[in-house]
C-alpha cells in the first residue's frame, strides 16, 4: 500500500503531537489572569535558577552596622536582624521554596494517582482496602501529622517535605479514581480489554492518562497550599533550620520587630502571598482548560 | 460458527436476558432488533466477556467462551461500539489505536498494517496521525471498524453501528461492512433497533422484547410479511 507521500511516522506522531500542544497554549493565552499566574511562577523559577547572579548580596553573611535597616538603595528590602540583605535571602529562598514543592509533588502526585487508578480500574476488594487507607489518611489534621512526623524524626526540609506529602496524597487518590470509574467501563477501554490487554496495561497506558488532566489541575492548586504548609512549618521552627532563608522561617524572625521595622516579616509575607497566587491563578486557568466537565463550554 | 444455548443474563436482581437460543453460520450475518432495553446489546457484551454474571452455554468457534482465553478470543472475535464519541481514546491518534490491539498481540510490523487497514476502510494512511477529535462520527465509526479488523478476526459484532451516525453516513457506514463481509469472509452478529438496517444487512433475525426471544426469522419471510407473532408485525408496521 503506497501513499502520495512516505513519511516518517515517529516524526509525523511528534507534529500531531506538537500540533495539540500549539491549540492548548493557544487557548491558554486567551486568559490574561492564567498568564500573570505563569509569569509570576516562572519568576520564582528564574529567580531560583539564577539566585547567585540576582542576588546582591551574600544571604548569609552578616553585617551588623545594617542590623534592622530600613529598605534603602543599599538594602532594597531592608536588612534582618543580623544585617543581612532581605532581598538576596528571598531571592535564594525561592529554591527552598521551589525544592519543597517539587519534592511534594514528585512523591505525592504520582503516590496517589497510582493507587486511585488501580482502585478504580480493579474495584472489588482492592479498591475497599485502598480507599478506607484513604480515609484514615484524610481524616487525620493536616499540619498535626506533620507536625507529629517532624518531631520524631527532626526539623529540616526534606521532612517537612515528607511530612506535607504524608498528608498531600489522599487527595490525588480520590481524583484519579472518580476519573478511573468512569474510563473503566467506557467503550474505548472495553477495545482494547477485547483485544486482550492485561489490567496492568489498561491502567497505565489507558486510564492514568484520563486521570492526567485533573491531577495536574490539583497539583497547580496544591502547590500554593504546599508553600503556605512549608512556610507554616518553618515559621514554627520545624521546617528550614537557620540561617537557610526560608520564607516562613524569615517571617518567624521578624516577628520580634514587626512594630518598629515591618518590613523584617511583611517582604517574606508578600513574598508568599504571590506566589501562591501565581500559582492558584495559574490552576484556575489550567482547569478552565483541562477539566473535563468544564470543557464542553469552549 | 456461534452457537449460543439458553442464555440468561442477571444484572443483580434484574434479568437482562432470558433464556436466549440461537445459531449463527459461518459468513452468514444474524440481527438482533428489538426496542431499547430488550438486551440485545447485553447479549453482544457477555459474547465477549464483558459480562460475568450469566449461565447458559456460548461457543465461539468450537471455543467456549467462558473458559477460553481473551486473548484466543480477541483472534476470533471483536466488537465495533455503538457510540463513535466514546469508542476512542482521546488521547491516541488514529494510528496508535489501531496499532494498540496488534502490539498486545505480539502482531510483527503493525505500523505498515494501519496504513492497509485505513486504506482497506477507506480513510487513507494519512489519517493515522490525527486526535479522534478531528474526525467526524462517521469517520470515526470507520476507524473503530479498522480497530476490530487489526487482529483478523473472524467473527465482527456490530452494536448498533449506525444508531449514532446521521442517515447519508448511515448508508456509507453499512455499505462500507457488506463490502468488507464479502471481502474477508466475515460473520456479522449486528444489533439494532432498526427493522430497515437489520432487513438490508442481514440474512436472519432474531425478535427481542423483555429480555426474551420472541420469534426468528429470515430475510425473505421478513419481506413477505411472514410473520406469527403480534409484536414482532408491531414492530414491523411502525418501522
Amino acid at each position: 500500500m503506497t501513499t502520495e507521500t512516505i513519511i516518517d511516522p515517529r516524526r509525523a506522531v511528534r507534529e500531531a503531537s506538537l500540533k495539540e500542544l500549539r491549540s492548548f497554549m493557544r487557548r491558554f493565552l486567551r486568559n490574561p489572569l492564567g498568564v500573570i499566574g505563569l509569569v509570576i511562577v516562572l519568576v520564582l523559577i528564574f529567580c531560583a535558577i539564577f539566585a547567585p547572579l540576582i542576588a546582591t548580596h551574600d544571604p548569609y553573611l552578616p553585617t551588623l552596622t545594617a542590623r534592622l535597616s530600613a529598605p534603602s538603595a543599599d538594602y532594597w528590602f531592608g536588612a534582618d536582624e543580623l544585617g543581612r540583605d532581605i532581598y538576596s535571602r528571598l531571592v535564594y529562598g525561592s529554591r527552598l521554596t521551589l525544592l519543597i514543592v517539587g519534592l511534594v509533588i514528585v512523591t505525592s502526585a504520582p503516590i496517589g494517582l497510582l493507587i486511585g487508578a488501580v482502585s478504580g480500574t480493579v474495584g472489588g476488594w482492592v479498591d475497599a482496602i485502598f480507599m478506607r487507607i484513604t480515609d484514615v489518611f484524610l481524616a487525620i489534621p493536616k499540619l498535626l501529622l506533620a507536625l507529629a512526623f517532624v518531631a520524631a524524626l527532626g526539623p529540616g526540609i526534606v521532612n517537612a517535605a515528607l511530612a506535607i506529602t504524608l498528608t498531600a496524597w489522599p487527595p490525588y487518590a480520590r481524583l484519579a479514581r472518580a476519573e478511573a470509574l468512569v474510563v473503566r467501563n467506557s467503550d474505548y477501554v472495553n477495545a482494547v480489554r477485547l483485544a486482550g490487554a492485561s489490567e496492568l496495561r489498561i491502567i497505565l497506558f489507558h486510564v492514568i492518562p484520563m486521570c492526567l488532566s485533573s491531577v495536574i489541575v490539583r497539583m497547580t492548586f496544591d502547590m500554593a497550599g504546599i508553600i503556605l504548609t512549608a512556610a507554616g512549618l518553618g515559621f514554627i521552627g520545624l521546617g528550614a533550620q537557620p540561617p537557610l532563608p526560608e520564607w516562613g522561617a524569615m517571617i518567624s524572625t521578624g516577628r520580634k520587630f514587626i512594630f518598629d521595622q515591618w518590613w523584617v516579616a511583611t517582604i517574606p509575607g508578600a513574598a508568599i502571598f504571590i506566589v501562591s497566587l501565581g500559582f492558584n491563578l495559574l490552576g484556575d486557568a489550567l482547569r478552565d482548560l483541562l477539566d473535563p466537565h468544564l470543557r464542553q463550554r469552549n | 460458527m456461534i452457537s449460543v444455548e439458553h442464555l440468561t443474563v442477571n444484572f443483580g436482581p434484574s434479568v437482562a436476558v432470558r433464556d436466549v437460543s440461537f445459531t449463527v453460520a459461518e459468513g452468514e450475518s444474524f440481527g438482533l432488533v428489538g426496542e431499547s432495553g430488550s438486551g440485545k446489546s447485553t447479549i453482544l457484551r457477555t459474547m465477549v466477556g464483558l459480562n460475568r454474571d450469566w449461565t447458559g452455554k456460548i461457543s465461539i468457534n468450537g471455543a467456549d467462551a467462558r473458559s477460553a482465553k481473551r486473548r484466543d478470543l480477541a483472534r476470533i472475535v471483536q466488537m465495533v461500539f455503538q457510540d463513535p464519541y466514546a469508542s476512542l481514546h482521546p488521547r491516541y491518534t488514529i494510528g496508535q489505536q489501531i496499532a494498540e490491539p496488534m502490539k498486545i498481540n505480539g502482531i510483527a510490523n503493525p505500523d505498515a498494517r494501519v496504513g492497509e487497514l485505513l486504506d482497506l476502510i477507506g480513510l487513507g494512511a494519512k489519517f493515522q496521525f490525527r486526535f479522534p477529535h478531528e474526525l467526524s462520527g462517521g469517520q470515526r465509526q470507520r476507524v473503530a471498524i479498522a480497530r476490530a479488523l487489526s487482529l483478523s478476526p473472524r467473527i465482527l459484532l456490530l452494536d448498533e453501528p449506525t444508531s449514532a451516525l446521521d442517515v447519508s453516513i448511515q448508508a456509507e457506514i453499512l455499505n462500507l461492512l457488506n463490502r468488507l463481509r464479502k471481502e474477508l469472509n466475515l460473520t456479522f452478529v449486528i444489533v439494532s433497533h432498526d427493522l430497515a438496517v437489520i432487513s438490508y444487512m442481514c440474512e436472519r433475525l432474531m425478535v427481542m422484547r423483555n429480555a426474551e426471544p420472541v420469534e426468528t426469522l429470515s430475510r425473505e419471510q421478513l419481506r413477505a410479511g411472514e410473520v406469527h407473532n403480534d409484536y414482532s408485525r408491531q414492530l414491523i408496521a411502525a418501522s
